[in-house]
């Protein structure tokens, strides 16, 4: 009777446990309606699975900036790259075999340290690729490493620049100095016209508004050392530091208030385009303040 | 004491069953779970269940619902499906969907701002144009059917290649600004859309051999070569928005090698060579300066505003009235199919009763 009592008791009570606890795994997994109210559930299942791709790394240095496949590829490219910039500079102004050898030499120096940081981030890269938590922080590391090789690395401030400044005579900086001036003009005029014609397309300038905005900031912006990836954000920016007297008159009323709207969402361009890797010295206010009337907060 | 000692083991018995219960059904996931209260999860399970016997009662108690026409329910549900992507709704088939309508609007104020400037429109003219123009272009987006995951789609090949909607848009509305000017007008308009045609194609030019600059350092004689080669030879399909190299720099367009290789020293060649180079459908930006003036930063003057909103309204209207119709059609069918189900129930049920009497 004791016996019959207490397993009745059993039953009863395992029961009623089984009503008041949680429902099992397996039944939660059957209902698709469950399975969206456990995203712990689902969120840890892709923890435990992730893992990116190795070739991932190279693709995001290398495939966007030089559209090489790999860092060997983009190495062949560089050294390409560096010799054209040696042959640009010699049928400029003939240079000895030293001084090429110098420029050679110093040029290698800026390739090992940018693979150097490459394969620092590397090992960066191979310590957070199966982390999903912390690998979605990493992609902003690579972003300075994208940004130097879409500036070049062979601009002001490298080892091959301050080897160009120190091996050429004068004569000779000032050819090439020309020479680099001419075509990164040619290449931000390429640039802000085509911002201009983009604002052809949407404002409906007419052809001598466009000439008129084309020619007012080449006239006030001084063209930067080094293009990006986001030119676009660039020349707005640049824009938006300029008084409105110098562009206002450019447009008629309703195409200036549409344009300057855009103008004050420019002005907060400034950090994420140094993150980009846009020179500080390009992006700071360069442009003459008006001096008749106070200056027109945006 | 032996009341209460059978209770502890009773209990202890029960736990011990519960956990091993539990233990043994974890192990066979792959994950630590969360688990849903039963009786919530039980809630959740039933529901369907009980709405599915509702409906089949529901469905035993009414008369059997009318037939629509089958071709009109099967095209409707196909090109609401082809709609459907990524989980929108689909836009009513024959009606232009808002998201694209927002991208492509820029080139509505282009064309009407060119015209007001350029032909100094009255305000009649300036209303005139905005209604036509506006209607134009949500016709040309609303036949195109296209939604903001779908890129442009370009049809036929050479001289006949079109670019949808773009072209039909474009078209659209050059009718409804022109069908609006007096011949001076008309003449100074054509004038300016001529110079913007070449404008864009002396910029194209210029940014791609920037571009190609860039990548080969080229003297000043190549560059000038390689602009001149591309200036005589252009085509459009190459690189039909030069605008993407402001967001996406270091995309090459597909341009032949011929009119590029033979102006290359040798290593300025397998540089070329090596570059990935994109057909023109790559080089789209599409809906950046629509999307990014949104919220009323827009250069709309009133008899824009006026005609959008005129035009919208219109749609709705239609639409609306589009849908009363068809449902009072297919009211009409439920109720002349009712009828004649009663009718032919009434046939079988006296010659039943004929034979019965025989």
């Amino acid at each position: 009777m004791f016996l019959i009592r207490s397993l009745t008791r059993t039953i009863l009570l395992t029961l009623g446990l089984l009503l008041v606890a949680p429902v099992f795994p397996a039944y939660a997994q059957e209902d698709p309606d469950i399975v969206d109210d456990v995203p712990q559930a689902n969120e840890a299942a892709n923890i435990v699975n992730f893992g990116v791709n190795d070739a991932t790394f190279d693709q995001w240095v290398f495939g966007n900036s030089l559209q090489a496949p790999n860092a060997s590829a983009a190495r062949v490219r560089i050294d390409s790259s560096l010799d054209l910039q040696i042959a640009s500079l010699s049928g400029v102004t003939p240079l000895s075999e030293l001084q090429k050898k110098k420029l050679r030499l110093a040029g290698r120096g800026d390739i090992k340290r940018f693979f150097d940081r490459v394969e620092e981030k590397r090992a960066r890269f191979n310590l957070v690729k199966n982390d999903q938590n912390k690998f979605g922080e990493f992609y902003q590391e690579i972003v300075p490493l994208q940004a130097s090789l879409n500036m070049g690395l062979f601009r002001d401030g490298s080892l091959f620049f301050k080897t160009l400044q120190s091996t050429l005579d004068s004569e000779q900086a000032a050819k090439f100095g020309k020479l680099q001036e001419e075509r990164q003009r040619f290449r931000w005029k390429a640039k802000v016209e085509l911002v201009t014609d983009l604002w052809v397309n949407t404002l409906g300038l007419d052809d001598e508004r466009r000439r008129r905005l084309v020619d007012t900031i080449l006239a006030e912006v001084p063209t930067p050392k080094a293009l990006g990836q986001l030119d676009y954000y660039f020349v707005m920016y640049k824009l938006s530091q300029m008084p409105d007297e110098k562009l206002k008159p450019i447009f008629d009323e309703t195409q200036w208030k549409s344009f300057d709207r855009q103008l004050n969402q420019a002005k907060g361009f400034q950090m994420f385009l140094n993150q980009q890797g846009y020179d500080r010295e390009d992006l700071a206010d360069s442009s003459p303040k008006v001096k008749a009337g106070p200056e027109k907060k945006r | 004491m032996k009341h209460l000692l059978g209770l502890i083991v009773s209990l202890v018995v029960s736990l011990v069953f519960l956990t091993s219960a539990l233990a043994f059904l974890q192990a066979q996931t792959s994950v630590s779970a969360t688990f849903v209260p039963f009786a919530q999860a039980k809630q959740k399970a039933d529901q369907p269940k009980k709405e599915e016997s509702k409906a089949d009662s529901t469905k035993k108690a009414e008369p059997k619902k009318a037939e629509v026409k089958k071709g009109e329910v099967r095209k409707q549900a196909v090109a609401a499906k082809r709609l459907i992507v990524r989980g929108r709704a689909a836009v009513v088939p024959g009606e232009p969907n808002p998201q694209v309508l927002q991208q492509y609007r820029p080139m509505l104020w282009a064309e009407y701002h060119l015209a007001r400037n350029v032909c100094d429109l009255s305000l009649d003219q300036r209303k005139a144009i905005a209604r036509d123009a506006e209607h134009a272009f949500q016709e040309a987006i609303a036949k195109s059917g296209m939604n903001p995951q779908m890129g442009f789609r370009v049809a036929g090949g050479g001289a006949n290649q079109r670019h949808e909607p773009d072209d039909s848009i474009r078209e659209g509305l050059s009718k409804a600004v022109k069908d609006h000017l007096k011949p001076e007008q008309l003449a100074r308009y054509q004038a300016e859309l001529d110079k913007r045609a070449a404008n864009r194609k002396r910029v194209t030019v210029d940014v791609i051999t920037a571009k190609i600059d860039e990548s080969l350092i080229l003297t000043v004689e190549q560059r000038d070569k390689i602009r001149e080669s591309l200036v005589t030879n252009w085509k459009e399909s190459w690189c039909p928005s030069p605008e993407s190299f402001l967001f996406n720099a270091q995309m090459v367009p597909q341009i032949p090698d011929q009119f590029i290789v033979p102006i290359l020293n040798d290593t300025q060649k397998s540089i070329w060579r090596g570059l990935n180079k994109f057909a023109g459908a790559n080089f789209r930006v599409f809906g950046f300066m629509g999307n990014n003036m949104a919220n009323g930063d827009t250069p709309e003057d009133d008899p824009l505003r006026e005609a959008r909103e005129a035009e919208t309204k219109a749609r709705e209207e239609a639409r609306t009235k589009r849908e009363a119709q068809q449902k009072n059609e297919a009211e009409t069918k439920k109720a002349d199919d009712d009828a004649k189900a009663k009718a032919k129930l009434r046939e079988l049920m006296q010659s039943k009763k004929t034979k019965v009497a025989k």
